[in-house]
């Protein structure tokens, strides 16, 4: 992975590789987080994979996108530890394979998208962001209906409250309704020109056609660096909120003081495998396969901020047999209640994992993320030394340091469905 | 063993049936760290009735479902995913309508070790009583989480009202009444008919010398015996030309409603390649008609009769034929406006500048899932169901012209509709 410091421009990342048939480039943009800034992100995202000012309709950005056999314009809104990120890129084969330069369009469409989006006297062209903002409003509302999303909402806000983590990505009907045209072209246009970028290209891609797709972007002056946080121990709250649904959804959150760039990350990283990532783990094999009490249920961990996530889909009748069994099963990690070869598993499941990433456009956008915002010396080789040396009183301690902050339950109704 | 080098894609790909009748196909992807090995059966949701001989056997609606749980267990009642785990691998297996796949992947060099656990733990049965009963509960917890998604209950809901017998008006789980009829004899005999080995595809992507996998594999089955060669048949219950139902509401609490009008068709053609022909020609014409593609789909939008959860599907194939049109129930005029725009619209091909479009799309699409190796593979195994060769999918659709389009009109009649409401 090659990555230049770009004068005053931000960061280019390029990994040269031919194990894709297509190229992706990608513009990630950094804002400070707020759930007003989410909110322009999640519009805004509707609006420039639509339509340009080049391409005036769906119709024409489609037919230049499918010309360019199948090519995608992709926008993402995120909330990465303490940043928002808004990306915008395009994925197109590598012109090898039909023998024509796909590579020369794909930026030029890059260029349309980002620097001349679609529109009018108002900011954007009025009609599109009416129609984006209604977007945003109807996936909320199907978020909604989805009882396994609305407990992972739910439970987000209380947990991170007061910090990044309650911020919803996805936007927040309130302020999404309230925000208006003028003031989201004015956020846009400033995240393009003042914020910290970094571009990522990955495929078969020559740099100087890089090189002079950064040119085209203004220089800046901030730059973004670390962007994990310690959220602190929150007083602990259990929610339940009933539905006519046909399986209840349970949530616990745990806080840690541990997060991605403390010592005992990776021993409470190979400890949540051997808990609840594999097929092995404590949580499938009591749970699912002794009890038969769900069919789903993991965790994982809030590696940004520290905590550890574990959801499951239930019976009402059996909720409080599986939070008893949960609580049970966390206790038996602190008290060391494992055996040496789970734990031999879990550490080559993680290096497994690891591995795999590699073999994957986004992964590689992933680990690039890591090496350049969280600790730079974050290979994989770095890692898997990591990760080997672990020992069970390492991850003895790690789990100790597990405090149950929140439960959220979304619970069927009592005399409702089954 | 045959090496198939594709030029054009630059992809090498290696094939060998074995004595026992085993289609092994294994892709050489050099440049990837992981391996997949998929182990495939024609085994899946739509297998009910089957013809075995001279012998009529009927399953329970979810069966193959329920044996690919069950066929985790050793015979020892210990885990196969433990081994699997033990040996840093990642294990798992679907069912589909169409068959029941187990897979694995690992960046590991325990590949010999690993392929061995699956292929043994898949030819072999050792379910107990006990544990069949057991996994009821947790079949049925996963029948629930699918029925509580608002889409995929739309979905289900319209293939119900749509069909009288045809296995598509199941879930692929099968239902709580079926679920908790089925019994160990069942999935025995389940898995001693659909499981023989010449019934089956070995699916490999793999960064290792194919030679020396095939090898292994061979290693492997040479050491066991099987009973003859069954002669499978499926069957399929009459369906008649109605719909069930014309029109149904369910109630789900939803804050967004839904609505599906779905047509039923009568399948017409049999020969397994014409249909996926007729299929990407009638995939085309929704996609020139009922998509962004399509000026009007705009003005739809913006009178607000449609929003971006708008959809079309439909499938043709020898078994089944329908077209189903999905999305948020937002203005009264919805139903009246699409039925009448697919009765005027099925006699008029797409234009010639579109068609290309899409064929273009199409190649793209189909070199990119060149990227995945667990695309790969699965692709591999669906070619394998056509009788196919995993390259001649791409040609079929490219051999697709203007003229074809004319076959939609004379097959589809969209006179047996089903709307379905969810509120």
């Amino acid at each position: 992975m090659l990555v230049k410091e770009i004068q005053n421009k931000g960061k280019l990342i390029i990994e040269n590789t031919k194990k894709f048939k297509d190229i992706y480039i990608i513009v990630r943009m950094f804002y400070p987080i707020s759930q007003q800034n989410a909110n322009y992100g999640a519009i805004i995202c509707q609006l420039l994979c639509d339509k340009t000012n080049k391409y005036p309709s769906k119709e024409l950005l489609k037919k230049v996108l499918d010309n360019l056999y199948d090519a995608k314009v992709f926008c993402s809104n995120s909330i990465i530890g303490n940043t928002g990120v808004l990306d915008v890129g395009i994925a197109a084969i590598c012109g090898k394979y039909v023998d024509q330069d796909i590579l020369t369009p794909q930026i030029d469409l890059l260029s349309e998208v980002l620097f001349n989006p679609c529109i009018d006297e108002s900011g954007f062209n009025s009609e599109l962001f009416e129609e984006g903002k209604e977007n945003v409003l109807f996936d909320l509302l199907r978020n909604e209906d989805q009882p396994s999303i609305h407990a992972h909402d739910q439970a987000m806000k209380i947990f991170g409250k007061g910090y990044p983590l309650e911020i919803v990505a996805n936007g927040e009907s309130t302020g999404i309704k309230e925000v208006n045209n003028h003031q989201a072209y004015i956020w846009y246009q400033n995240l393009l020109a003042n914020n910290y970028r970094e571009i990522f290209a990955i495929g078969e891609v020559e740099e100087e056609v890089l090189d002079k797709f950064f040119d085209k972007f203004n220089p800046i002056s901030e730059t973004v660096e670390n962007v994990t946080y310690h959220k602190p121990l929150g007083h602990k709250q259990e929610i339940t909120e009933e539905a006519s649904i046909d399986q209840s959804q349970l949530i616990i959150i745990m806080h840690t003081p541990i997060n991605v760039t403390d010592g005992l990350y990776y021993p409470l990283a190979v400890g949540n495998t051997l808990f609840g990532q594999l097929p092995t783990s404590l949580l499938f094999q009591e749970v699912r396969e002794k009890r038969s009490l769900c069919y789903r249920i993991s965790s994982r961990l809030l590696s940004y901020e520290g905590g550890l996530y574990i959801s499951t889909g239930i019976a009402r009748e059996n909720l409080t047999t599986t939070s008893e069994l949960i609580y049970a099963l966390v206790e038996r990690m602190q008290v060391g209640d494992f055996n040496d070869e789970l734990i031999d598993m879990a550490k080559n499941m993680l290096l497994d994992t690891l591995r795999s990433s590699y073999d994957s456009l986004f992964g590689y956008l992933q680990e690039s993320f890591k090496i350049l915002h969280i600790d730079d010396r974050a290979s994989f080789e770095f890692s898997k030394q990591q990760i080997l040396a672990v020992s069970k009183d390492q991850i003895i301690e790690a789990f100790n340091s597990l405090q149950l902050e929140t439960v959220y339950i979304y619970q069927q109704e009592k005399d409702g469905k089954n | 063993m045959e090496k198939i080098k594709q030029t054009r894609f630059d992809e090498v790909y290696y094939t060998e049936t074995l004595a026992n009748g085993l289609k092994v196909i294994i892709w050489h992807k050099p440049t990837f760290y992981n391996s997949v090995f998929c182990f495939a059966t024609p085994f899946g949701a739509f297998n009910l009735l089957q013809e075995v001989g001279q012998q009529r056997i009927s399953y329970h609606s979810g069966v193959a479902h329920f044996l690919e749980h069950k066929m985790f267990e050793n015979e020892n009642n210990s885990d196969v995913m433990e081994d699997f785990t033990r040996l840093g691998c990642n294990v798992n297996a679907f069912t589909s309508y169409l068959e029941t796949v187990y897979h694995f992947s690992t960046t590991t060099n325990n590949t010999k070790q690993a392929l061995n656990i699956l292929l043994d733990f898949v030819q072999s049965f050792s379910v107990t009583n006990a544990s069949v009963e057991k996994e009821k509960g947790i079949i049925s917890e996963e029948f629930k989480m699918y029925l509580q998604m608002p889409d995929y209950r739309l979905a289900m809901e319209s293939f119900k009202a749509l069909f009288h017998t045809f296995p598509l008006n199941q879930d692929i789980s099968g239902d709580q009444e079926n679920i908790m009829a089925i019994t160990k004899e069942e999935l025995e005999e389940a898995h001693r008919i659909n499981y023989h080995p010449s019934n089956m595809v070995l699916s490999i992507v793999t960064n290792q010398d194919p030679e020396v996998i095939l090898s292994w594999v061979k290693e492997n089955q040479d050491s066991k015996s099987f009973n003859p060669k069954p002669n499978i048949k499926k069957l399929y219950l009459a369906e008649p030309l109605e719909v069930v139902s014309a029109y149904q509401q369910i109630k789900m609490q939803l804050q967004q409603p839904k609505i599906a009008m779905s047509y039923k068709f009568k399948p017409q053609i049999q020969d397994k390649k014409v249909a996926f022909k007729l299929n990407y020609i009638l995939k085309f014409w929704i996609k020139g008609y009922f998509t962004r593609l399509n000026p009007l789909y705009q003005q739809w939008r913006n009178e607000g009769l449609i929003n971006d959860n708008f959809s079309v599907s439909a499938e043709y194939s020898p078994e089944v034929a329908f077209l189903m049109v999905s999305g948020d129930k937002l203005h009264q005029d919805f139903v009246e406006l699409i039925d009448n725009y697919l009765q005027e619209k099925i006699s008029k091909p797409i234009s010639l500048a579109l068609l290309q479009q899409l064929k273009r799309r199409c190649l793209g699409k189909f070199l990119k899932e060149f990227n995945n190796i667990e695309d790969i593979a699965v692709n591999v195994i669906n070619a394998c169901w056509l009788d196919f060769t995993p390259f001649e999918i791409i040609e079929i659709i490219e051999s697709i012209q203007i003229e074809d389009f004319t076959q939609l009109n004379e097959l589809l009649d969209f006179s047996q509709r089903a709307i379905v409401e969810i509120i």
